[in-house]
């Protein structure tokens, strides 16, 4: 028996198996359409002695086929197109079926005949047009499969021969085995170009989001920029702590006129409102740098990155003025001694002839003991090139050009005509103690300008001591500065106890921008005046000063706002700040309650103090961006269009992006970045400029706490915290009772006590226990 | 093709396909009515010869009607290739499939021609 | 009877033809013939049959007389069925050998186009020799080309 046949045949097959089993694997390895083709017709090479193939694509519009990859023909049949409907192609893509013909040269040649004799016998109107369809015009056995991947016809697979009959069953088989290969491979393939067209379509939004913040920012930075001017302007005239003829004085201007050209960095010492703005204005304006003099509130700062990035950018080429810089949070204190220290070094050795920017800097500490968390290395560096501004009593010989200076400068103003100070009254000034200083002195004589009848400007005894006089209480000390206004140490006329008075600033020109930022006062005073919650900062008072200004009264707090605190002393335990937002959540809870959304929770606002026997009691303070959840009105006529208020470290996304509706759960979110600040002392997002901040608060997902904390959190706090930084409202905690009762609930190594809160304030900062005083 | 009416009288035509159905049964088709058709549903026995080019034979195959479908796989696949080559042709739907008439395949012979001399 | 065009149709053009038919129980049968010729009175044509029709066909015409007889020029398909009564037959001779050549002649340079590597050999093959001459009178004659008049007849002319 002869098996050469059947061996033959055999081996024939597992031939056919290797070269179906290469295709499988070769054409389930690329994505490329082209690649696809070219694999599927060479394996037609492979299988057939014939090898003219064709691959065709249905075209979007589902009435045409073209062909996109062709194997075998003299003439390029890729780009033919054919109808669905005509042809066998188009028909087995009409009908989704398989054909398989075998003789279509003899049925061609039959419906020419019948046609031939439509036409002799006058039926031409019946007839169309022969229509020409790619492929072999001498094609007499065919295979054509539709391509369907679930359901939809992608194109159809067609093989041809000018032999008839040269293709059997088996060859069918073969041809539709590596037909559903295509299918499949090109259906993958374009699932692969959609997902890359999505992929890429996102990458637009998300640059058009980008671009969205980016706006948003410009507007903040816009903002910024406007104050600052204002603020120079203002300062633009303060020229006044140079007049004089004491020696404090003439010293005064012979330290301007030698550090204007200087290059080491200036600081300047002295007491609140001694003057060292001023000063440091005159080295600027002396120096004949052409950038900007841009003023710097250390006590507002957060990172390094935003001092460098952001201020020393501005003032390129110009000054930089760091007003407290005691301030500073101790690595960005590190920081801003090593860029001085490699800029002196650079200069010294000649590498640069003149640094991009100046820096003064100035402090209100004595220096003889470093400020407790100053960096002081710093410090000593500083202090190598340091100027003490002396208070105005070391200088009383020159208070006479001083208040002649200023009332003119006010009667001016004013619109009043002042010829003089009435000699009395210069007495009583020359001899005041001035404990205010220069800028005392101006509040004075403004108060005094404004009520003058006369030609000839009185000061009365009770004038100069009720000058600082705000309602019942009267002004100490200066605390401090904000966006908005000034804050003093006050005590009551007949009440031992000390308050907080919190005054419009002064310098910022009348009109419309003073308009704007009284409007803000009086909200913020209306509406912290409506709660009660212990947790909010009690509101005493508040009224309109003499002068115009307005002012309000609140309790005094001694201690650290959780901005310092961190900034000291670093991290804090979990049960810690546990306590402290809780506190913080029934505070919010009351002003949600009223419908009213903080939209500035931030560090620097969560003030921690004693009350009593009490440690760690937690105060919420400065409502003043409020926004009343019901009428919207009010709030955007104060909030100027497009303009974001709020603190970018901490601003939540649907701030960022300026929705209409927002409501307490922005302030939730804002109290977790809060939160996360203190217990790892970063921001929940690196940034480098406000922009990318606002972004990442939009886009990103801030690292999970436990990443970035040395002290241990646990698991159930971290996911609340996470949960509350959701960017969706929807899916933090519904409420800030509801808050306060998750973080009830999680369970902490060892409880944060009352105890402990009184060790810990003992330990670390005994000086602010001594209370009121 | 070679049918016959009940009263006797042969016919015979040329056609230009018939279709395999499966082992035991062909199909032809009905596009218009013809004296095939009559014969047919007459007088069920006909006579196919299918030649064979290439092979130097031809096929003679009796058959008997069983049936004309309108619907269904043979149907289908028969009403396709008519007009995949009608639409290419300019002819679609002139010389529609009216029906697949389904024969029985009684017997096959293959007849080798001889060679020539 | 047989109109002149008909008669030029079989004459010069037609290459392929087949007879159709029956026997005693109506079942049809049917084979090529290699060759035809009409009768000078344009009444009769007779069909050349190879050796395998032979028996068959005579035994039926035996029986029941009745022919149908289709001629085609390949690949043009014009075709016609020619049906009619049978009358006699007899043994091929020579003369009608001469006349298949010439439809072998004609048949093979039809089909080269489509089987241009074909050994002449295999197509000559097609056409066998003949071994009978039937001879028959035509009663009626039909249009067979396929079209829209297929199945017509045309002799004798339908009576509107």
């Amino acid at each position: 028996m002869d098996v050469s046949p059947n061996i033959t045949e055999l081996e024939r097959k597992i031939a056919e198996v290797r070269i179906l089993q290469r295709v499988s694997a070769d054409i389930n390895s690329t994505l490329d359409l082209d690649e696809i083709c070219d694999i599927a017709l060479r394996t037609m090479d492979e299988l057939f002695a014939f090898h003219h193939a064709n691959i065709l694509i249905l075209e979007p519009d589902n009435t045409t086929l073209r062909v996109i990859a062709s194997r075998g023909y003299e003439n390029q049949a890729v780009g033919g197109r054919v109808a669905v409907g005509t042809g066998v192609i188009g028909v087995v893509a009409q009908k989704r079926r398989m054909m398989h013909v075998s003789n279509l040269g003899q049925q061609r040649a039959y419906a020419a005949a019948q046609r031939r004799e439509m036409e002799k016998s006058g039926r031409q109107a019946q007839l169309g047009d022969t229509i020409p369809v790619p492929g072999l015009p001498n094609a007499e056995s065919q295979i054509a499969i539709p391509l369907i991947i679930r359901d939809d016809l992608i194109g159809v697979f067609s093989i041809e021969s000018p032999v008839p009959r040269s293709f059997g069953d088996h060859d069918r088989d073969l041809v539709t085995i590596v037909a559903n290969q295509i299918a499949s491979a090109i259906h993958n393939a374009r699932l692969y170009e959609e997902r890359r067209v999505a992929a890429a379509a996102l990458q637009e939004a998300n640059a058009s989001l980008e671009a969205r913040v980016a706006e948003r920012t410009a507007a903040l930075e816009r903002e910024l920029r406007v104050a600052q001017a204002l603020l120079k302007e203002a300062r633009s005239r303060v020229e006044g702590p140079l007049l004089g003829d004491s020696a404090v004085a003439s010293g005064l201007r012979e330290t301007v006129a030698r550090q204007a050209r200087a290059v080491a960095p200036l600081l300047l010492t002295g007491p609140a409102g001694s003057g060292k703005e001023a000063v440091a204005r005159a080295v600027h304006d002396a120096s004949g740098r052409s950038g900007a003099f841009i003023f710097v509130s250390c006590a507002e700062l957060n990172t390094h990155e935003s001092l460098f990035a952001n201020r020393f950018e501005l003032a390129s080429g110009g000054t930089v003025f760091l007003d407290g810089v005691h301030d500073l949070p101790p690595e960005v204190q590190r920081v801003l001694h090593v860029t001085l220290e490699e800029g002196q070094r650079r200069f010294l050795r000649g590498e640069s002839s003149v640094p991009d920017v100046r820096v003064l800097a100035s402090t209100t500490h004595d220096l003889r003991e470093p400020p407790p968390g100053g960096f002081l290395p710093l410090f000593q560096l500083l202090a190598a090139n340091r100027v003490m501004v002396a208070p105005l009593i070391d200088r009383r010989e020159d208070i006479p050009a001083l208040v002649d200076h200023f009332v003119r400068q006010h009667a001016r103003r004013l619109g009043k005509v002042i010829d003089r100070v009435s000699p009395d009254s210069m007495r009583r000034l020359e001899a005041y103690t001035w404990p205010g200083n220069i800028r005392e002195l101006k509040t004075v004589l403004e108060r005094a300008v404004l009520v003058c009848k006369s030609t000839v400007l009185e000061v009365e005894g009770e004038q100069l001591n009720e000058a600082l006089a705000v309602g019942s209480y009267r002004l100490v000390s200066p605390l401090g500065s904000g966006g908005m206004g000034e804050i003093w140490l006050a005590t009551h006329r007949f009440l031992v106890r000390p308050a907080a008075v919190k005054l419009i600033r002064h310098d910022v020109a009348p009109g419309a921008a003073r308009e704007q930022l009284v409007r803000r006062f009086e909200r913020e005073a209306h509406v912290t005046a409506g709660l009660r919650s212990p947790h909010t900062v009690q509101l005493y008072d508040f009224g309109v000063n003499d002068t115009g200004s307005f002012y309000y009264v609140m309790e005094y707090l001694d201690g650290l706002d959780l901005h310092r605190l961190v900034t000291r002393f670093g991290p804090q335990a979990a049960e810690r700040v546990i306590t402290l937002m809780r506190q913080a959540c029934r505070s919010l809870a009351e002003a949600h309650e009223r419908g009213l959304v903080h939209r500035d929770i931030k560090p620097a606002n969560l003030f921690v103090t004693r009350l009593g026997t009490e440690f760690d009691y937690l105060k919420v303070l400065d409502f003043g961006v409020v926004k009343e959840q019901q009428s919207s009105q009010d709030a955007t006529m104060l909030s100027n269009q497009g303009m974001v208020q709020g603190t970018p470290a901490f601003m939540p996304p649907e701030i960022v992006m300026g929705e209409a509706r927002i409501d307490g759960r922005a302030d939730l979110y804002s109290l977790a970045c809060a939160a996360y600040w203190a217990l790892t002392a970063h921001t929940i997002f690196d940034a480098t400029t406000p922009a990318q901040m606002l972004l990442q608060h939009v886009q990103a997902r801030p690292i999970p706490p436990s990443k970035r904390s040395e002290l241990s959190i646990p698991r159930q706090l971290e996911t609340i915290l996470m949960t509350c930084l959701e960017k969706d409202p929807a899916n933090r905690p519904a409420s800030a009772l509801q808050l306060d009762q998750q973080l009830a609930q999680v369970r902490c190594e060892a409880a944060w006590t009352n105890e402990r809160a009184r060790e810990w304030w003992e330990t670390h900062a005994p000086e602010l226990l001594a209370g009121s005083s | 093709m070679v049918t016959c009416s009940a009263d006797g009288k042969p016919n015979t035509t040329v056609i230009s396909q018939v279709y395999y159905v499966d082992e035991t049964h062909v199909a032809l088709s009905f596009q218009f009515f013809s004296k095939t058709i009559r014969n047919v549903r007459e007088n069920p026995r006909a006579f196919v010869c299918v030649f064979d080019i290439a092979g130097q034979a031809h096929w003679a195959l009796q058959l008997q009607f069983e049936r004309s479908e309108t619907t269904g796989p043979v149907f289908d696949a028969m009403d396709m290739q008519i007009e995949a080559i009608a639409s290419m042709t300019g002819m679609s739907g002139i010389f529609k499939l009216r029906a697949a008439d389904i024969y029985r395949v009684l017997s096959v012979e293959r007849v080798q021609h001889p060679p020539w001399t | 009877m047989i109109p002149g065009k008909l008669v030029r149709f079989l004459e010069q053009y037609a290459n392929v033809a087949y007879a159709g038919i029956r026997d005693r129980d109506l079942v049809p049968f049917g084979h090529r013939v290699c060759g035809w010729h009409v009768g000078a009175d344009q009444r009769t044509m007779s069909i050349l049959v190879p050796e395998e029709f032979r028996e068959r066909l005579v035994d039926a015409l035996l029986h029941n007389r009745e022919l149908a007889v289709t001629v085609e020029e390949f690949p043009s398909h014009e075709t016609y069925q020619f049906k009619g009564q049978y009358l006699h037959h007899r043994v091929a001779q020579s003369e009608d050998s001469e006349i298949v050549e010439r439809v072998r002649r004609r048949f093979v340079k039809s089909l080269r186009p489509l089987y241009p590597e074909a050994p002449v050999d295999v197509l000559n093959a097609f056409v066998s020799p003949p071994a009978v001459v039937i001879e028959f009178e035509v009663l009626e004659i039909f249009l067979q080309t396929p079209g829209p008049g297929a199945g017509t007849r045309l002799v004798p002319p339908i009576e509107s």
